[in-house]
């Protein structure tokens, strides 16, 4: 996605993140800048801090350090309602799914909008749309547990896709998943990414996944962005050695 | 932030904690009162209701029957229209309950309960439980007498009584037991016992509980002071007050003096005064006093001073001027002069008088024949004063033949008046030993009143009701000596002047009668003689018409009634006499005053080294004051006061049960408080406190000025409040609500074990619900509020409780 940035405002801004967990640094210092409508993938080792990263930007992990700012607002410093809020204009996919286990598939949908006022027919039928996207419109009245890991993941894509957000959360969504699903999950957030005009950050090891999806792939080494560029640079010349060994991993 | 106010969780949460306290307090109160009930019905089953039966006996089991039947048979014979029910056997003891008629139900009866109900079969003794009642307990018995007087004074109560060492108290209406029991609290302050110790050091000589007692009465307030040393039952008591008769006795038995003080000389209790005595020598001031002289120790008895013999005898004292005994047992100044009097000598005359008096009382039976004797003289006396007198009237006195008749008459009368003379100074002796013995069996009866056995039977026993046998026939004795002393006074007295007369008519009618002999008529005579006889042989006549013989005769009938129809052992009280003459003490005046020294040491209270001396006083006094003058009393450096309450009340053994109930019914309630508790916190507490752990995840907080203040209180302080907090008020309130009660741990305790609790439980909570963290940050991610994701994650993921229960009203996702 080619844009003019300097004539279009960030989505995201983040400056100077930093993030440790007890004596360990996870993030030192990053800076990171997504675009409205950019769909971009963050790439790196395990344990090098994509996850707190993505999980900070909604404060699902709290900083230490650094700003963060979403739509221009300063989001380290909302709290309650005002942080709901922007938390609704993201959508969070997560590795594990996190379905609520007693609610069924079009419950877990809807619960977000109905909960926050918007009638129940009105949130199934956005519910029903998000089910439809992600082909999973015929169990919507199944319980997680019924579910494929596959199929709960895109539950899952569809919860975070019917708040209809501004920004979405991608965090390893097929980490959790056997490699015959791994594959019905990238399918559907291909297709996602496709249909919808919302902003991603995905953070994936799937090389190819990111080299066709991505606008711009980002490697995180040590708690920094040691290289980013648009996909198809990256990785047909990385520059960094996490970069050489993504590059390594493509099909040929 | 939390905001009660709107829809918020913190709103949930105070109507969750409300009901949570009424449901959790209601159950509890409800556990408490079945328990409550159940026991209830089972003491009710037990002792049966309030006020139906007076009396609990314990009987052993095999002996129930016997004892039910004596039982029955005591009822009928002493309390006819009482009931009888046999209770419940436990561990080879039975009950058997008695309940009186109420006409029964009196202060007399119950006073002497253990008199009728005795000899039960296998019983152990009896229980008292009429009602309504109150117990005094713990006051010594020697004030109960006070108390019972001022107890019986409060409008309401019955009346009271002593029982075994406690103050039953009876009042008609049980709803006055409260207004009772205060008023006899106030009773109770209104005294104060005073304990006294002298922690192994002993106390200054002679100072005895007596002397104390003196002292303080008036002294600093105190109007009623009681010496109360001694235990108010048992041995010790039965032997002061053995002691106090043994003194008593002593002191009319002992050797003593009567003293008359020198003009000037004060004399005191316990002075010693010192008299010749055998050593003969008049006594000089300055020497010392030696064995032969007589020291007598000054006693006041009825407000009088005594001096009782404490060294030498009574009979030693021949000199009767007494002189002070100084302390370096050096003799005095006069000081006073002295009467002996020996009690002892005069009962052992008594007793040898009485006795042998006795011995011919069969004899003074015959002073009735002896009286008529004299009674059937005089009338053949008379009969012959009555020819003399027709002879000297007639006209032809001068007749020879009829002088010689008179002659012979004289003679015959004559011997008739010396028998007659003879048994009137028979009876007159008599009558003088009547008098006597009398007057000694008087006195030997007032010393067997005054003997300290008849006074404790009960604890004599066939001894103590034998010497009152004899006291009671020695009071019919000496009646009818007395009478008879006054029937022969009365009848000799009626005939002394007749028996003069003709024992002058006698005299006269002899030389006549010789005179006669000797000249053969009364012709020759120059008349005088005969002239004589005729004015007394008149004067006789007018004497024997004085004399009421009938009235006579009848008081001779009652001499001849005699003793023995008086129904009198005379060998049963002679032998008594002579057992009691064995029995008194072969003691010498000597022993018998230091005896009596001895018996006054114990008997006033002498203070012994860790001995402890108590005294009842009234309890508005000035302690500072009262505890001064004790200490300066007995002039030791360690005397340990103690001020300690008259006593207690307690309540009746229902009222007993009923405390026991209550405590049951509040520790039934604590532990229904303690379930509920537990289930509060294992089903609705658990979520929370879980949650609260992770704070920073579902509460975050703006970035800024104080942020990490605001985290600490917000994420770490506010959660372990809340858990101290609700785990401590939580029970303290159910606690106080349910009415819950355990003995010796009070609200205040249930408040701090509730806090630690909550807190502890606040610390292990994610082991006692594990929380779906999954679940709580995919809500977190959708924007979901806290109170959201308390009502539609959290809770719902909990356990079956009264949150979850309440929290189904709020849920949108049900």
């Amino acid at each position: 996605m080619k844009q003019d940035r300097a004539r279009i405002k960030p989505l995201v801004e983040i400056r100077g993140l930093t993030k440790s967990y007890r004596k360990k640094t996870v993030l030192s210092g990053v800076d990171l800048t997504i675009y409205p409508g950019e769909t971009v993938v963050l790439m790196g080792p395990s344990g090098c801090g994509k996850s707190t990263l993505v999980r900070c930007i909604n404060r699902l992990t709290e900083p230490d350090g650094g700003a963060i700012y979403f739509e221009n607002r300063l989001i380290t410093a909302l709290s309650g309602w005002q942080l709901a809020a922007v938390r609704r204009k993201m959508g969070y996919v997560f590795q594990q799914f996190n379905l609520i286990q007693r609610l069924n598939v079009i419950d877990n949908v809807t619960m977000a909008l109905r909960i926050n006022g918007m009638a129940p027919a009105e949130a199934r039928e956005r519910g029903m749309e998000a089910l439809a996207l992600v082909g999973m419109a015929g169990k919507a009245r199944d319980y997680p547990g019924e579910l494929s890991g596959g199929e709960q993941q895109r539950v899952g894509i569809a919860r975070a896709l019917a708040l209809k957000p501004r920004l979405m959360l991608w965090d390893e969504p097929t980490a959790s998943l056997d490699p015959i699903l791994v594959g019905e999950v990238l399918e559907v957030m291909e297709k996602v990414i496709g249909t919808e005009k919302t902003t991603m950050l995905i953070v994936t090891h799937e090389v190819d996944f990111s080299r066709r999806a991505a606008d711009r792939i980002l490697f995180l080494a040590e708690g920094r962005i040691i290289e980013e560029g648009p996909a198809a640079e990256v990785l047909a010349n990385p520059q960094s050695e996490i970069g050489k060994k993504y590059k390594n991993l493509l099909k040929k | 932030m939390l905001r009660i106010g709107r829809d918020s969780f913190l709103k949930d949460l105070l109507i969750w904690f409300l009901v949570s306290l009424i449901v959790a307090s209601l159950l509890s109160a409800a556990g408490g009162a079945l328990a409550d009930r159940y026991f209830s019905r089972a003491v009710s089953g037990l002792i049966g209701e309030a006020g139906e039966y007076d009396l609990l006996f314990q009987v052993r089991s095999d002996l129930q029957e016997a004892a039910f039947s004596r039982l029955e048979e005591i009822i009928a014979e002493n309390f006819p229209g009482s009931v009888l029910k046999t209770g419940v056997s436990v561990a080879g003891q039975s009950t058997i309950f008695v309940g009186l008629a109420p006409e029964y139900r009196r202060k007399d009866v119950f006073s002497n309960l253990r008199l009728y109900f005795q000899d039960i079969p296998g019983s152990s003794g009896y229980s008292l439980m009429a009602e309504p009642r109150l117990t005094l307990s713990g006051i010594p018995g020697q004030v109960h007498d006070v108390f019972i007087r001022e107890v019986e004074r409060i409008p309401g109560v019955v009346f009271a009584f002593s029982e075994s060492g406690r103050i039953q108290v009876f009042f008609r209406h049980r709803q006055d037991e409260y207004k009772l029991q205060k008023e006899l609290e106030k009773l109770l302050k209104s005294y104060r016992l005073i304990e006294i110790g002298f922690a192994g050091e002993p106390a200054a000589e002679g100072r005895t509980i007596k002397g104390l007692v003196d002292l303080l009465a008036g002294k600093a307030g105190i109007s009623y002071i009681r010496d109360v040393s001694a235990e108010e039952s048992g041995d010790q008591q039965a032997l002061l007050a053995t002691m106090a008769e043994m003194k008593r006795f002593l002191l009319s038995f002992a050797g003593h003096v009567k003293v008359e003080p020198e003009p000037g000389c004060r004399l005191e209790e316990g002075t010693l005064l010192v008299l010749p005595g055998k050593a003969g020598a008049p006594l000089e001031k300055g020497k010392p006093v030696k064995p032969g002289h007589v020291v007598v120790k000054l006693v006041e008895t009825d407000g009088e001073l005594t001096g009782v013999v404490v060294q030498g005898e009574t009979s030693w004292i021949k000199d009767r001027q007494a002189f002070f005994l100084t302390s370096g047992q050096k003799i005095g100044a006069p000081a006073a002069v002295v009467t002996p009097q020996n009690p002892r000598e005069d009962l052992l005359t008594a007793l040898n008088e009485a006795g042998n008096l006795l011995t011919q009382l069969r004899d003074l039976q015959n002073l009735s024949a002896q009286a008529e004797a004299v009674l059937t003289t005089a009338d053949t006396i008379q009969a012959a004063l009555e020819t003399v007198d027709s002879v000297f009237s007639g006209p032809d006195g001068q007749a020879a033949r009829k002088v010689a008749k008179l002659a012979h008459l004289f003679a015959g009368v004559g011997e008739e008046l010396e028998i007659m003379a003879n048994t009137l100074a028979r009876l007159r002796y008599f009558e003088r030993r009547l008098d006597e013995a009398v007057t000694g069996l008087e006195g030997l009866h007032l010393l067997v009143r005054l003997g300290i056995l008849p006074e404790l039977p009960g604890v004599y026993g066939d001894l103590g009701r034998k010497i009152d046998l004899l006291d009671g026939q020695m009071e019919q004795v000496v009646e009818v000596l007395r009478r008879h002393a006054r029937t022969l006074d009365n009848f000799i007295n009626r005939f002394n002047p007749l028996v003069r007369t003709l024992m002058a008519w006698r005299e006269r009618s002899l030389a006549l009668s010789d005179s006669l002999a000797a000249f053969n008529g009364l012709a020759g005579e120059d008349g005088s003689g005969l002239a004589e006889l005729t004015e007394l042989t008149s004067e006789s006549l007018e004497l024997f018409a004085q004399l009421d013989s009938s009235g006579l005769r009848t008081e001779v009938d009652t001499l001849a009634n005699g003793l023995g129809g008086e129904n009198i052992d005379f060998g049963m009280v002679l032998e008594q006499l002579k057992a009691f003459e064995e029995a008194l003490p072969r003691m010498e005046d000597e022993e018998i005053g230091r005896t009596l020294s001895l018996l006054d040491g114990y008997l006033g209270g002498e203070a012994v080294s860790g001995e402890t001396i108590r005294v009842f006083v009234n309890s508005d006094y000035n302690e500072a004051e009262v505890h001064k003058a004790i200490k300066e009393y007995f002039a030791a450096n360690r005397v340990e006061i103690e001020v300690l309450p008259s006593g207690v009340i307690q309540p009746d053994i229902r009222g007993e049960l009923t405390r026991l109930l209550r405590d049951i019914r509040g520790v039934v309630a604590a532990l229904f408080v303690v379930i509920c508790g537990l289930l509060t916190f294992l089903l609705d507490q658990a979520p929370l406190m879980a949650i609260f752990h992770h704070m920073a995840l579902v509460f975050p907080l703006a970035t800024g000025e104080k942020t990490k203040v605001k985290r600490v209180f917000y994420h770490r302080l506010l959660p372990r409040l809340y858990a101290l907090a609700s785990g401590g008020l939580w029970f303290w309130l159910v606690y106080h609500l349910s009415g819950a009660h355990i003995p010796y741990f009070s609200g205040k305790d249930f408040l701090l074990a509730g806090t630690l609790f909550g807190y502890g439980f606040f610390l292990a909570a994610e082991k006692f619900h594990r929380l779906n963290l999954e679940e709580i940050t995919a809500g977190c991610s959708l924007g979901l509020s806290f109170t959201a994701i308390m009502r539609e994650i959290v809770i719902p993921s909990g356990r079956p409780g009264l949150l979850l229960f309440l929290n189904r009203w709020k849920m949108v996702m049900k």
